[in-house]
């Protein structure tokens, strides 16, 4: 009995062994399988590239063209771990822009081909995606990784080889602050402005209406910290007096002590910088701990509209957030990337992530930018996007030396269950609730 | 048995550190020189972990503590006095090991599971340290250095060859500790600790040498790593996943054997990179490596080395055709529980 | 406020407790640390949101079937997969942690990293307790829901273990397991049914934890710590010591995030644990627990 169970552990332990031992050779010298067993979107880009060339306008020409060597552009994304949310939105975002290149032609006449690889959320694993994307894979473009946590590394190893880096979601000041030229970000702003138009609208209240006190909440990240301290500054500039400033270790989950202590204070204004579930804690402590603000913002999580409705039904009425796009914007292929994406992706157009919207951007910078230089030359490509200006599904973009954005963010509301743009004023749905009803 | 069989037998040693020297000039792209640092860092981390988690039987989960110190004392130092990481790191390790000397002797007094758990506390303090005195670490969003002056197509081959130097001097220091008086202290603590001390052993400084000289080894890693990685940030320096890597390569290879900790390194590195590449479409790879790992465990308790030993010595009782001396038994010269190691040890 | 806030920590506390007492009672029977515990807890509370966002049943009333169903797996589960690997201490925190990924991974797989949480019609009712004219107390009824069901919870435990055979079994071997085994104790089906209700234990603070926080595959990794961090300072293995030291906790917690900034306090906090595990690993209550 004892010996025939040994005989059978020892067969499962082999096989495992095998197994791991045959992975590990399969990563290690053979370039071709990886790559063929890279993505099924490889797949499903010649799928559409062959079905669309028969569709459009195709002269030989573009025929031609399109059976012609595809151009490869590569990514490494958070597709696990904490960021896998975002990370995933990304890359549908970027396949709808694959879809809808292709379809249009290609990109200098040759068809595109995404290659994603997965990142899990580690700073190590993503630069290691890179080198191995440039110097291996050897693709012809590389765009950006989601957050600034995995942005920052990984524009190095671009810079290093002397790629563009057009990113969707790595707007810190750390990620600008460092020089490098080859990075752009592809958001109508840098991340920390992300709530100036808040603050211009807060500060065009008439004076009797103006908030006098507020209290800042906010998650330590390069990103979050970032947007707080320029929204201090404005607001404390213009009069209105922080009386509670309050960091918190991004592992925080419960928040009941910080919003009694809030509570007591009782604010005006209560700005929360958060990354989505601490959003949802924040307010939810607020309830318990009976504080009515007159108005409320938050960084990221009521840019979420399903899973924010979800866990605080009406609680929503009247927070306000900036975002950077809305299905309903008017910006340039908007209308048709929507359409695409629910295509794609099913789903109501409500609730298509932002951060597919921004990597949706971020194909369409490249496009053009390939296409004014009319090669695939990094080196031209990185003078070109620093000199043009792009039309985007964010509005038009054009590029500082080290790649800021020069536009601005719009403020959203939530209004009867879903949110609507209130700010700026020429982008304006509907006119912003003041004060926002009990939450 | 074959002359090139023979060969092998006797001279793989030499034959593998060959092949790692030359490994980075067949595959050219940097790619191949960064999986290979990488292997190379827990190679080397789990070399060290061995003496403290293998010979001598005290498992920590928090020595990426030490990783993480050195990192930063090597971006620190880069940035503020424009010291060179690559002697900087080596040397600030060994202010580390004092840190971990330290550390250690307060925590030679826990035992069994309240040590696995205080390991963990302590990587958890200097985390939250990290992320806390922003003046020196930069808080959360972490901190940058100068990359590496030498030109891209190459840039990593240096990291991979001054990584592999030292290697070699981590399995050199362990090889001698295994065989030393010391070592044969540390096997005695891991048998029984009590016993050890009756015999005449000084457990306490016993353990915080070993936790002392395994630290020594984790930093030394962290340090390369960080000038490697140019930017550095809490969340990844002091991550308990590093331990995780480190500790599973040990336990894969053959805990407390000298090479267990170098195979397992080389088939866990490269081998998590493939499954992130082929499973990574979802969380998916969690849970492929959770299953893989309770497997191993489960049915390889002792590592694949000393596993394959005893399939050996099974073998060679039942055939009498299998003769000489096995290199095999080099190649894991590990004493299960209780035995007494008394056979390649002569005291110095 | 400090009142205030106090009461509030108090009841989180209690929540606690539940969340803890099987994981020191799994450790007190088999010297087992269960990293896997939180996973475990994140499970029960997902299944807790589906069973509510699915079908609209409340986590208070789901526990019915859960709590049986996690006994069950916890059963198996020391059986089929703890049991054979032996007692080192080391191999089995590694094997547990190795459950808890891969339980990560697949609520991870099926279900994103979107974070959850039940939103149920009582979720910010509020009971005020006025207790002077100028001191209002406002008790959230969730966090009161936690603190009543972690005494039930309790008390069934204490009850199992001091009035029935199967207590006196499990008390013997947490006192030795080698004499137990000579007196006729089935050390066996002892470790394997104090696995299962320990698991039982955090079903049902799993199903609080769905109501009162916001969850993902990986947000046991945050919460583990925290519950080491009481079973080792209430001594691990005692209950009662849990219980006591998840109330102080909770209290310590709470203010100190308000005294101190919300940062330091977790460094006090595992600053205490590391302490205790160094200087007093029988714990603050002063259980004596002999090492395994």
């Amino acid at each position: 009995m004892t010996s025939s169970i040994g005989r059978h552990r020892w067969l499962v332990a082999l096989f495992v062994v095998l197994a791991i031992v045959g992975a590990a050779c399969g990563s290690g010298d053979d370039t071709t399988t990886t790559a063929a067993g890279t993505s099924d979107t490889t797949v499903a880009a010649t799928d559409t590239t062959e079905a669309t060339t028969d569709t459009t306008e195709a002269t030989t020409d573009t025929t031609e063209a399109m059976d012609s060597e595809p151009i490869v552009v590569g990514a490494s994304l958070p597709l696990s771990g904490d960021k896998s949310e975002p990370g995933t939105a990304a890359k549908e975002g970027y396949e709808v822009w694959e879809a809808m290149i292709n379809e249009a032609g290609g990109l200098l006449g040759r068809p595109v081909e995404l290659v994603i690889v997965d990142n899990a959320s580690d700073q190590n694993t993503a630069s290691t995606d890179y080198e191995k994307l440039i110097t291996v894979d050897e693709v012809d473009f590389v765009v950006g990784p989601f957050s600034s946590f995995l942005v920052i590394p990984t524009s190095e190893v671009a810079a290093r080889y002397g790629y563009a880096f057009i990113e969707p979601a790595g707007g810190a000041p750390d990620v600008f602050n460092r020089g490098l030229t080859n990075l752009f970000f592809a958001q109508p702003a840098p991340g920390s402005e992300q709530a100036d138009p808040f603050a211009d609208y807060i500060l065009s209240l008439p004076a009797d209406q103006q908030p006098a006190t507020f209290a800042i909440v906010s998650q330590d990240d390069p990103f979050t910290l970032g947007v707080m301290d320029r929204l201090k500054g404005f607001l404390t500039e213009a009069g209105v007096e922080l009386v509670f400033d309050e960091v918190y270790a991004p592992e925080t989950t419960d928040f009941s002590s910080i919003a009694i202590q809030v509570a007591d204070l009782d604010p005006d204004l209560i700005v929360g910088g958060t990354v989505f579930d601490d959003s949802v804690a924040q307010i939810r402590a607020y309830q318990d701990a009976g504080y009515q603000p007159r108005a409320a913002f938050f960084t990221t999580g009521p840019s979420l509209p399903g899973p924010f409705r979800e866990a605080l039904g009406d609680a929503t009425e009247g927070v306000f957030a900036a975002i950077s796009w809305f299905p309903a914007a008017p910006g340039f292929q908007n209308a048709e990337f929507v359409a695409k994406y629910v295509e794609m992706f099913g789903g109501d157009e409500a609730d298509i992530p932002e951060d597919a919207a921004n990597a949706f951007t971020v194909g369409q910078v490249l496009a053009q930018g390939v296409e004014n230089v009319g090669a695939v030359d990094n080196a031209a490509l990185i003078e070109e996007l620093h000199k043009g200006t792009y039309e985007t599904i964010v509005g038009p973009l054009s590029f500082d030396e080290v790649g800021r954005p020069q536009g601005t963010f719009m403020v959203l509301q939530w209004q009867g269950g879903s949110f609507v743009i209130t700010d700026p004023g020429d982008r304006r749905q509907a006119d912003p609730i003041w004060p926002k009803p009990a939450w | 048995m074959s002359r090139v069989g023979t060969f092998l037998k006797q001279y793989w040693m030499f034959v593998a550190l060959g092949f790692l020297l030359v490994y980075p000039l067949i595959w050219r792209a940097p790619y191949y020189h960064v999986l290979g640092f990488n292997t190379l860092i827990v190679a080397t981390a789990a070399t060290g972990w061995n003496i403290l988690g293998g010979y001598t039987g005290y498992k920590s989960l928090g020595h990426s503590t030490f990783f993480g110190i050195n990192a930063y004392l090597v971006a620190i130092t880069a940035n503020e006095l424009g010291w060179n990481p690559l002697w900087s790191a080596p040397l600030l390790a060994l202010g580390v090991t004092v840190v971990a000397l330290v550390l250690g002797w307060i925590m030679a007094r826990a035992k069994g599971s309240a040590f696995v758990i205080a390991t963990i506390a302590m990587l958890l303090i200097f985390r939250l340290l990290a992320l806390n005195v922003k003046s020196v670490t930069g808080g959360a969003p972490g901190l940058s250095q100068p990359l590496a002056p030498w030109s891209p197509e190459y840039s990593r081959m240096p990291f991979y060859y001054y990584m592999l130097f030292w290697l070699v001097i981590a399995l050199l220091v362990s090889a001698y500790i295994r065989r030393s008086r010391f070592g044969l202290g540390l096997l005695a603590i891991r048998d029984d600790e009590g016993k050890a001390n009756m015999v005449g052993v000084n457990t306490t400084l016993s353990k915080v040498l070993a936790f002392g000289v395994s630290a020594y080894f984790i930093a030394l890693g962290g340090g390369i790593w960080s000038y490697a990685q140019t930017h550095i940030a809490p969340i990844f320096a002091f991550s308990i996943l590093n331990d995780v890597d480190t500790v599973l390569a040990t336990m894969l290879g053959g805990l407390g054997t000298l090479w267990g900790p170098v195979l397992g390194a080389f088939i866990l590195i490269p081998g998590s990179d493939y499954i992130l590449f082929n499973f990574g479409a979802s969380q998916f790879h969690l849970a492929v490596f959770g299953v893989l790992m309770v497997v191993i465990i489960l049915f390889l308790p002792r590592g694949i080395l000393p596993s394959l030993r005893d399939r050996l010595a099974a073998r060679r009782e039942t055939s009498s055709a299998f003769t000489g001396a096995s290199t095999m038994e080099d190649l894991s010269d590990s004493q299960p529980r209780g035995e007494v190691p008394g056979r390649e040890a002569p005291a110095p | 406020m400090l009142i205030q806030v106090a009461v509030i920590g108090l009841l989180t506390g209690g929540v606690y407790a539940v969340m803890v007492s099987g994981l020191t009672l799994i450790f007190g029977v088999m010297k087992i640390i269960n990293i896997a515990h939180a996973a475990f807890m994140v499970l029960s509370a997902y299944l807790a949101y589906w069973l509510f966002s699915g079908l609209g049943i409340d986590p208070i009333l789901s526990m019915i079937g859960i709590v049986p169903l996690f006994f069950f797996i916890g059963k198996v589960t020391q059986r089929r997969v703890l049991s054979p690997v032996g007692d080192d201490p080391g191999l089995l925190v590694l094997l547990t942690f190795a459950l808890a990924i891969t339980l990560e991974g697949v609520l991870g797989s099926i279900s994103g990293s979107t974070f959850r949480t039940v939103r149920t019609g009582y979720t910010s009712s509020i009971i005020p307790v006025e207790l002077s004219s100028d001191l209002t107390l406002r008790l959230p009824v969730v966090r009161l829901t936690g603190f009543v069901a972690s005494f039930v919870v309790l008390g069934v435990l204490w009850l199992i273990l001091n009035r029935s055979g199967l207590g006196r079994a499990i008390r013997a071997t947490i006192q030795n397991a080698e004499a137990a085994q000579l007196v006729g104790v089935n050390i066996a089906r002892v470790r394997s049914t104090t696995f299962g209700i320990g698991l039982a234990s955090v079903a049902i603070g799993g199903a609080l934890f769905s109501l009162i926080f916001s969850f993902n595959g990986s947000s046991h990794l945050d919460w583990i710590s925290k519950m080491l961090a009481i079973i080792v300072l209430g001594g691990l293995g005692s209950l009662p010591g849990a219980l006591i030291a998840a109330l102080i906790l909770g209290v310590a917690e709470a203010v100190s995030a308000v005294t101190m900034t919300s940062y330091i306090s977790p460094i006090v906090f595992y600053l205490i644990l590391f302490l205790t595990l160094v200087f007093r690993p029988q714990g603050l209550m002063g259980a004596k627990v002999r090492e395994g």
